[in-house]
């Protein structure tokens, strides 16, 4: 606690301003993608008993889970991020809050810490979905071709879940370099926009970090230097194709990738302190 | 007190893009393990794949990190085409899906088996029903023209999986079932018995063979071989019904007693049996 | 300490430009303003849209950074965090958490505020009770009429017990029953010694209020002082008489000619309409305890 007359940098507000955010996303019924793309999941595992894949019906079941909490996680993390805070800027709620003891690195990072709490709540969700679909699916499979279980079975749930985990790591990056654009922006549409396309880049980053060197010297390969400089690398989160074929995570790619991500958040969080504190809002 | 113009957002990019480039350098160094690992599990793209992919609107995918869904949805695809006896469809299909990810071995050795066993099936009944019904001798031409294609399509599998029993194993029935090579598919069923992970029935399978070719005694030699390596308490082994193989052919090549397999087990009488 | 307390609020050279494009066109917003709040008064910032009145409050908190300038809330500058701990400030058309209730948004600025956990609830229905939405503290705000928000802005700014109240345009947009109750919730607060800025644009609403009025036009101070030494013409005195017939006016007007002084004028006493509306509208809900006549007592009842 501080002395009467002092403010100090408190965890306590963050946490009340994490709160109303996470409250906000509950009111304003973000979930409901996510009760959309839960039932969807389930009702896809369905259609794929369609075509006789047999126990590579679980490859399929883990791939198109990866891919829809991968995809609607980058969707819903930039979204909600550039939503909560443009909601308290536009509607000038932002003022009232700042006009209280609060600085502005408690107002940024309590909005991430809402909208982080609000992707963990969605990786859980969509991962439990996703375990409980291939149990029961492997489960039958076992019974039907049991010689394609020989070696015990198939899927490797913790990597499953391991995958998850590293999926939100991601997704909370992409809330942070979210708000470092809308720390810039003046309007939502304008940094969801921005946001997308700078998660893509970063999905590429790796083709440009490989190809620069290669390539003659010209406005291209210096294009190609600073993208493979500033941009961080998406792929290090890309560690599902191994889960969905049956393999564990390494774990130098978990612990790197993890570090990895571990690092650019606090990157991130700290730029969209410092762009925030700068803007005039 | 910052002034107007030192506040302005140009300012601040530029100090945003340094931070990241120093994260940029650190971040390469933190994660270079991870990422080794995770770049050589990323398939190689090449130009013609890429021509491919954009000819199918399927480039994001691809390149954003979602290869496998977009693999699993060609796929998907392949079989919904296949379902309708489409051959040229199936068989663009079938390329794109192991250029787009050429890991899952299920997309090469089903794409093998719908271009070897299902494609000269339609041909010849399309042929039939169009009143052109082909005589014995151009059937067999088909067959054999798809076995072959399919043959292709898998030791295109085997550069990207060298140690897998289980293409071997697929050439191998192809060799024997449509070409009626005996003697070709039993050398495959060798080989394949002897890579790791290979199925236990791939070395059965080429002693089978090998009887058929009449080569008994090595037959009885190959099995003798591989119930020495068999696990007794894996039932998938079978060693029980490989050791009765060994019986059969010594009843019939007429061993000595002293010639006979002794496996170890049954020089140490187990108490009690 | 010094001896003499620091005014409630210092501006002192206060400039403030905004960057309307990257080609550095700028507009002046507030213009070399210096002034003073000293504590305990209920301060008038005044002037047309435009003026640099809000401009002036948002520095003053710190949320915009001047271009030249300094300012101070009780001494302490506007760009320390600690210079809020005594402030409450109720935004120009303040646009809350749709999403929330009355009583969840007095309890989340509370909990922001430090409210003590323990004292929590209860300091939150009394503020919500002083400003008379206890019936409608659980509803949602999206259902708040123009003059509920207002006074839930002002309960949010009270909650945490501030010695100074900034209170941007309280009365704008809201009918005059509903702004003559903000005025007198405005009093209640001097009453309890606070200070109240309250900027508005209709000069004649805040007269009752002020002690003390600055306006502003076009970012610069035009006239600062108190009500009174401004409204009041030295010199002059009005007596407002019942019952007298013209016979006599000429015998007044004779006897103040005799003591040197000169009957100016004479006129009917006009009250404002204002006035007139709130109080045949007070008339009517008395007589008829109307549950439907308009007022803060029907608006906060629950559907
Ligand atoms: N964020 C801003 N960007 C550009 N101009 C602004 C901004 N805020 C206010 N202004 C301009 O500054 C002037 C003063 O505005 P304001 O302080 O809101 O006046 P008031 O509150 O007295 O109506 C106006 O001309 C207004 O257009
Ligand atoms: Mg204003």
């Amino acid at each position: 606690m501080s002395a009467p007359g002092t403010v100090s940098f408190s965890l306590r507000r963050i946490g009340v301003i994490a709160e109303l955010t996470v409250l906000e996303a509950v009111r304003q019924r973000l979930f409901g993608v996510l009760l959309v793309l839960a039932a969807g999941m389930i009702a896809g595992a369905q259609l794929l008993r369609e075509f006789n894949f047999g126990s590579s019906e679980l490859k399929f079941i883990t791939d198109f889970g990866f891919g829809a909490v991968t995809l609607f996680g980058t969707i819903l993390a930039v979204v909600t991020a550039a939503q909560l805070f443009f909601a308290e800027i536009e509607n000038r709620t932002a003022l009232t809050l700042l006009a209280k003891p609060v600085f502005r690195a408690e107002f940024v990072l309590g909005k991430f810490a809402g909208v982080a709490a609000v992707l963990a709540l969605f990786v859980g969700v969509t991962t439990g979905v996703l375990v409980a679909v291939l149990w029961m699916r492997e489960q039958s499979l076992m019974a039907s071709v049991p010689e394609a279980f020989e070696r015990g079975r198939l899927v490797q749930y913790g990597s499953v879940v391991a995958f998850g985990a590293l999926q939100w790591l991601k997704f909370s990056v992409i809330a942070a370099l979210t708000l470092v654009i809308a720390g810039f922006a003046n309007t939502n549409l304008y940094s969801v926009v921005i946001s997308f396309l700078v998660v893509l880049i970063c999905h590429l980053q790796y083709l440009a970090h490989e190809s620069w060197r290669r390539m003659a010297s010209g406005v291209g390969r210096t294009a190609a230097m600073l993208l493979a400089a500033v941009f961080p690398n998406f792929q290090m989160f890309n560690v599902g194709d191994r889960v969905a074929a049956g393999q564990a995570i390494d774990p130098v790619v978990l612990g790197g990738s993890a570090a990895y991500g571990a690092l650019y958040l606090a990157v991130f969080l700290a730029l969209a302190v410092y762009v925030f504190r700068r803007r005039e809002i | 007190m910052f002034s107007g113009v030192v506040r302005s957002r140009a300012t601040t990019l530029l100090v945003v893009l340094v931070v990241l480039g120093v994260a940029g350098w650190t971040g390469a160094r933190v994660g270079a393990g991870a990422w080794a690992v995770l770049r050589a599990d990323m398939p190689v793209l090449t130009s013609a794949d890429i021509e491919a992919a954009a000819g199918e609107g399927i480039m994001v995918g691809l390149l954003g990190g979602f290869r496998a869904v977009t693999a699993d949805f060609l796929w998907v695809r392949a079989n919904a085409v296949w379902e309708e006896q489409d051959i040229p469809g199936t068989q663009t299909l079938i390329k794109l899906v192991t250029a787009v990810d050429s890991r899952p071995l299920l997309f090469w050795i089903n794409g093998s088996r719908m271009i070897g066993y299902d494609m000269p099936v339609w041909r010849i009944d399309a042929a039939a029903r169009e009143g052109d019904a082909m005589p014995a001798v151009v059937q067999a031409r088909v067959y054999a023209e798809q076995a072959r294609a399919a043959i292709s399509l898998l030791e295109r599998a085997r550069v990207y999986h060298p140690e897998e029993a289980l293409l071997v194993i697929e050439i191998a029935n192809l060799r024997h079932r449509k070409l009626g090579d005996l003697a070709g598919a039993a050398e495959l069923y060798r080989q394949a018995a002897r890579l790791p992970g290979a199925p236990y029935y791939a070395a059965r399978i080429h002693a089978e063979m090998l009887r058929q070719l009449g080569r008994e005694r090595d037959a009885w030699a190959w099995l003798v071989e591989v119930h020495r390596g068999l696990p007794r308490e894996d039932p998938m082994a079978m060693a029980e019904i490989v050791l009765g193989r060994i019986r059969e052919l010594e009843e019939r090549l007429h061993l000595t007693e002293g010639e006979r397999y002794a496996p170890r087990a049954e020089r140490l009488p187990v108490g009690g049996q | 300490m010094s001896a003499v307390p620091p005014p409630a609020i210092s501006v002192e050279g206060l400039t403030k430009d905004f960057l309307l494009s990257v080609r550095g066109y700028r507009v002046r917003a507030v213009d070399d303003l210096t002034l003073q709040v000293p504590a305990g008064q209920v301060f008038g910032l005044l002037g047309p849209n435009g003026s640099g009145k809000s401009t002036t409050i948002k520095v003053v908190l710190g949320l915009i950074e001047p271009t030249l300038g300094r300012t101070a809330i009780f001494g302490v500058r506007s760009a320390e965090v600690r210079s809020r701990l005594n402030v409450g400030y109720l935004p120009e058309n303040p646009n809350f958490h749709r999403f929330l209730s009355g009583r969840e948004l007095v309890t989340f600025y509370a909990r922001v505020c430090g409210v003590d956990r323990a004292r929590l609830r209860d300091r939150v229905d009394e503020v919500i009770e002083w400003v008379g939405l206890k019936d409608a503290a659980s509803r949602r705000l999206s259902t708040y009429s123009k003059g509920m928000l207002q006074r839930i802005g002002l309960a949010q700014a009270v909650v945490h017990d501030p010695r100074l109240l900034i209170l941007d345009e309280p009365t704008a947009g809201v009918d005059p029953v509903g702004s003559a109750e903000i005025g007198e919730l405005i009093l209640r607060l001097k009453a309890q010694g606070k200070t109240v800025v309250l900027s508005s644009h209709l000069l004649a609403q805040v007269e009752d209020l002020c002690d003390r009025i600055a306006i502003l036009n076009r970012g610069r101070l035009v006239l600062e002082g108190g009500v009174d030494d401004l409204v009041t013409e030295k010199g002059r005195d009005a007596l407002i008489v019942r019952g007298l017939d013209a016979s006599a006016l000429g015998d007044l007007r004779g006897w103040l000619d005799g003591r040197g002084a000169e009957l100016v004028a004479v006129e009917k006493p006009r009250t404002t309409l204002d006035r007139i509306f709130r109080e045949h509208v007070a008339e009517r809900m008395q007589a008829a305890d109307a549950p439907t006549a308009p007022g803060p007592g029907t608006e906060g009842r629950p559907r």
